[in-house]
């Protein structure tokens, strides 16, 4: 379910248009068969460390309301010390620093890490382990950075995560994913653009509270109930459950179908979510 | 994990926001004089590094810059990143770029080809 989800948002241009229905790739193809059903999500240092200090279970972090799988961090390599069984440095994002240990077994191992050098930008895809108290990156794919558009590029991704995890937690607010959402209880006028901040604002002008109907019309089709229904749902029932009016709801409607959030089925008034989870 | 102390992206309008503190930007390189790089940032204006890396980077390279800011337009640089010349650059205007410039050679061969002929058509 939400698994699925980070894999299609890891894709390149998936935008917020069809969030789990393609078979999702692993970002990097030297993944273990055990890891690659996990994910991998691009985060930044700073990310991480507001995971860390705001988990009271430091075994099991969650960014944004999700737990995380495995990372992908990109940075420059600093303090890097090498040693018969592993390799270890900080990365340095511009974020923070955070300590990465690459277990080196074999010859493909040691020539991967042979080519890290302090200073050099790289890509790091681990998962998050506590050692002593200290988070630390135990990463199984280092890759050197050539084409440095990929710099902003992971930010850019960090970014597009980051709002589509918190698009989806305006419509549960309080929810880890699996719970029911009571759309009544949607927070009006909150803004993306401050990450976490479930505080709600007055809506300041037009654009906003158009937005928040469609959000709130997707986070019908989102529903559980809506989504297991094979039909989808009637135009008249979301009328019914969030009480605007029905010009409106078409409008909302139109736009997530072009958006491709949502599909007609058995007719132009029934509609179903794309996302499959 | 240390996150004490980040570098903020920065152009040379933002650079005047974070006076003393540790940036990052991205500079086109346009000269470099004893010691000093000076380049226009990702915003048109030009900035001026101090320090950093012994060696001097390319004109027309793209240079990432980590360091403090300490002026108006000027940074002192801790590390410097050569991001080479095609950094940013829209593959599009690549890809264009490259079949006008195919097209031209194109024109320029079969242009070559008619003069010889008509040439060749004199001589006999």
């Amino acid at each position: 379910m939400s698994l699925s989800q980070f894999d299609s948002g890891a894709s390149l241009f998936s935008g917020g248009g069809f969030m789990a229905s393609q078979a999702a790739q692993p970002t990097d193809s030297t993944l273990s068969k055990n890891r690659a059903s996990h994910g991998v999500l691009p985060l930044t240092v700073k990310q991480i460390k507001d995971a860390y200090q705001s988990s009271e279970d430091k075994s099991t972090l969650f960014v944004d309301g999700i737990g995380i799988p495995n990372v992908c961090l990109l940075g420059i390599v600093m303090n890097k010390m090498e040693k018969a069984t592993d390799v270890s440095f900080a990365l340095d994002d511009g974020t923070g620093r955070v300590n990465v240990i690459r277990w080196v077994n074999e010859t493909a191992d040691r020539n991967e890490v042979a080519v890290i050098q302090n200073g050099v930008y790289v890509l790091v895809i681990g998962s998050l382990k506590s050692l002593h108290g200290k988070l630390q990156v135990t990463s199984f794919s280092i890759r050197l950075v050539v084409d440095y558009n990929e710099v902003p590029l992971h930010f850019i991704h960090c970014i597009q995560i980051h709002a589509e995890h918190t698009r989806k937690k305006i419509g549960s607010p309080f929810q880890l994913p699996g719970n029911s959402v009571n759309s009544n209880h949607i927070l009006i006028g909150v803004r993306e653009s401050r990450p976490a901040a479930n505080h709600p604002s007055i809506p300041t002008s037009k654009g906003n509270a158009e937005d928040d109907i469609y959000k709130l019309v997707l986070d019908v089709f989102e529903e559980p109930e809506s989504l297991t229904s094979d039909h989808g749902l009637h135009v008249d029932e979301v009328v019914k459950k969030l009480g605007i009016p029905l010009n409106k709801i078409k409008e909302a409607i139109d736009y997530h179908v072009d958006v491709g959030h949502i599909y007609s089925t058995i007719d132009d008034y029934h509609f179903k979510s794309a996302c499959t989870s | 994990m240390d996150t004490s102390s980040p570098a903020v992206f920065v152009n040379a309008e933002l650079l005047k926001m974070y006076m003393g503190r540790r940036v990052r930007a991205v500079i086109q390189v346009s000269r470099n004089e004893g010691g000093l790089m000076i380049g226009q940032s990702t915003d048109g204006q030009q900035l001026t590094v101090k320090g950093g890396a012994p060696q001097t980077f390319p004109v027309s390279h793209y240079v990432e810059v980590i360091g403090i800011a300490d002026g108006n337009q000027s940074i002192r640089a801790e590390m410097c990143t050569d991001f080479g010349e095609r950094f940013g650059t829209c593959i599009l205007t690549l890809v264009a770029f490259s079949l006008i410039l195919s097209l031209y050679v194109i024109f320029l061969v079969a242009s070559l080809f008619e003069v010889a002929q008509v040439f060749i058509s004199k001589k006999t």
